[in-house]
């Protein structure tokens, strides 16, 4: 049994215009048995940047903890919110920096750049960045997710469509897969 | 004060917290997750088309020009029957093209009596063409059989001179070749910057070559990551490899990654010295692409990057031979809409407005 799939997770984020979504859901279980149905995966940082943990729950809210951390110091030092590029490198680096005993998460990280332009990306849980144009996935409905957004997703597309696309992505994977559903949060911005 | 663990790490480098809990872990049974791979192609080629080593295989035979006696001066040194060698005379004929032709060692002991121009043995063309430095890559990231990234980009900066391409696990490769503040020394690019700022020089290939294989070496193939380094400085072109282990080759055609054996077997029987630029990238690219459709770790598209002096093409998605080819125009329709359980709109905050001159204060 994998450590991933000790809690079970689904995230995924999708680009739309000048706009982003990132959808989890809502399951929190001990491998078999369900202990809460409204848990929250998706933080928000800043209101132009969000981020999503999947992977074990424990180090999904340790890594929250340190990330909130390091961007209000950044803030108290910068006087400025920190933009998603930024952010990704940091998370990167302090996922990084535990390479040889790491935290057993995959960050999902959305925001909102400069002229609104969207960022989407996701890490391995040692911060191999992999930035995507168009949705990343991770948790262990990825297979599914993978599939379903490859066939769903169409570019540019404006916030309702946007939502509805992701919603019915996240949900069709996470019925196929058990450790994770029951519903879904999605923010849309 | 009591000593509160930060979590800025004093002095960088990798932190070892969390290792004894894992360990924990993988013995009561759980498995350690995999890591994101790069299994890839990756490839280097060194081009120089300076004419001195390269035999034009396209040179016409020159034309029959009537025979010009020797000098009189000597009698030609008699040519034993042994050493068959054809001896070309010409007549420089105004506004005819330069001919040139490459003589081996007889044939130029042979003509020594002779007064030739010496500009009918000129090197071919009029001009060198530049030496340079040629990488290609793929752009699969794979996270065991899934494709996690169908786009993405292995060949990293170093300096605007050098580049190195990465092969195995993508974390490692980024990291040891990145900006990443990450060791009280700082990563190989930024440790180049810093040299390049404290000499006022151009970075040298074997500059970023040692600091990169004293990294590796000093963690004992623990980071994994195979790497192509190619670039061209003021001492000429360069092309190394450096193992996970730490130890480096110096070759003039190089490729690594699980679609090596595909790309070396395009390599081995299509290279030769004194390739032009255009001919190394297209055998670059042939040799990615032999990669990408013959290794299940490697596809997508393929990135070359043409590195000579003073310039540096970076050709991203150079070719792409895997195009997505059943796309539906309409898109997707929903038939059933998503059951909304609760909205909850947020507007982001106005930016506050800065008023300038303060009346209000100065009373």
């Amino acid at each position: 049994m994998s450590i991933f799939e000790y809690n079970g997770s689904a995230l995924v984020a999708m680009v739309g215009k000048n706009c982003f979504a990132i959808a989890s859901d809502r399951r929190l279980g001990v491998q078999l048995q369900t202990i809460a149905t409204d848990f929250q995966r998706i933080y928000k940082i800043h209101e132009n940047l969000f981020i999503g943990l999947s992977g074990l729950a424990t180090d999904a809210q340790t890594l929250y903890q340190r990330l909130v951390f390091r961007h209000k110091l950044y803030q108290l030092r910068e006087e400025r919110n920190m933009k998603p590029e930024t952010f990704a490198s940091l998370v990167s680096a302090i996922l990084y920096e535990k390479r040889f005993g790491p935290y057993f998460c995959q960050p999902v990280i959305a925001g909102l750049g400069d002229d609104n332009k969207p960022f989407i990306c996701t890490m391995d849980s040692i911060g191999a960045k992999e930035l995507a144009k168009d949705f990343v996935v991770a948790g262990t409905a990825s297979e599914s997710l993978y599939g379903a957004c490859e066939a769903m997703f169409k570019p540019d597309m404006e916030a309702e469509e946007l939502f509805e696309t992701l919603s019915q992505a996240l949900l069709s994977s996470v019925d196929r897969d058990c450790l994770s559903g029951w519903g879904g949060h999605v923010y849309v911005v | 004060m009591s000593k509160v663990a930060i979590d800025v790490p004093p002095k960088g480098g990798f932190s070892f917290d969390l290792c004894r809990r894992n360990e924990m872990l993988s013995k009561k049974g759980v498995q350690a997750p995999s890591f994101l791979k790069t299994g890839t192609t990756i490839v280097g080629l060194v081009f120089q088309s300076s004419a001195a080593t390269a035999a034009p295989p396209t040179l016409p035979p020159p034309p029959p020009l009537p025979l010009l006696k020797p000098s009189s001066a000597s009698p030609p040194p008699t040519i034993s029957t042994k050493i068959k060698t054809t001896l070309y005379f010409f007549v420089p004929i105004p506004g005819a093209q330069p001919h040139a032709v490459i003589l081996d060692v007889e044939e130029r002991w042979l003509l020594r009596h002779l007064r030739v121009p010496t500009r009918i043995l000129q090197r071919f063309g009029s001009k060198l063409s530049p030496d340079g430095v040629i990488l290609g890559a793929d752009t699969r990231a794979t996270e065991g059989p899934i494709v996690a990234d169908k786009n993405c980009e292995k060949i990293h900066f170093m300096a605007p001179n050098i580049y190195c391409c990465g092969a195995g696990t993508a974390a490692d490769t980024e990291a040891v070749t990145g900006i990443f503040n990450f060791n009280v020394l700082y990563m190989v690019s930024s440790q180049l910057k810093l040299h390049r700022y404290h000499t006022g020089r151009e970075s040298r290939v074997v500059t970023a070559l040692t600091l990169l294989k004293s990294h590796l070496f000093s963690y004992q193939g623990y980071v994994q990551a195979a790497l192509v380094l190619g670039g061209v400085d003021v001492t000429g072109p360069h092309l190394h490899t450096i193992y996970p282990h730490g130890s480096t080759d110096t070759l003039p055609f190089v490729t690594m990654g699980s679609g090596s054996l595909a790309a070396m077997a395009i390599f081995e029987s299509k290279y030769r010295e004194g390739l032009t630029r255009d001919e190394g990238v297209n055998l670059v690219t042939e040799a990615i692409c032999s990669g990408i459709f013959n290794d299940l770790g490697s596809g997508s598209n393929v990135d070359v990057c043409v590195i000579t002096k003073g310039n540096t093409d970076y050709l991203r998605n150079h070719k792409l031979p895997n195009p997505r080819t059943y796309v539906n125009a309409k898109g997707y329709s929903f038939t059933k809409k998503t059951e909304v359980l609760l909205t909850k709109i947020t507007p982001l905050r106005e930016k506050v407005e800065v008023i300038e001159g303060g009346d209000a204060m100065e009373e």
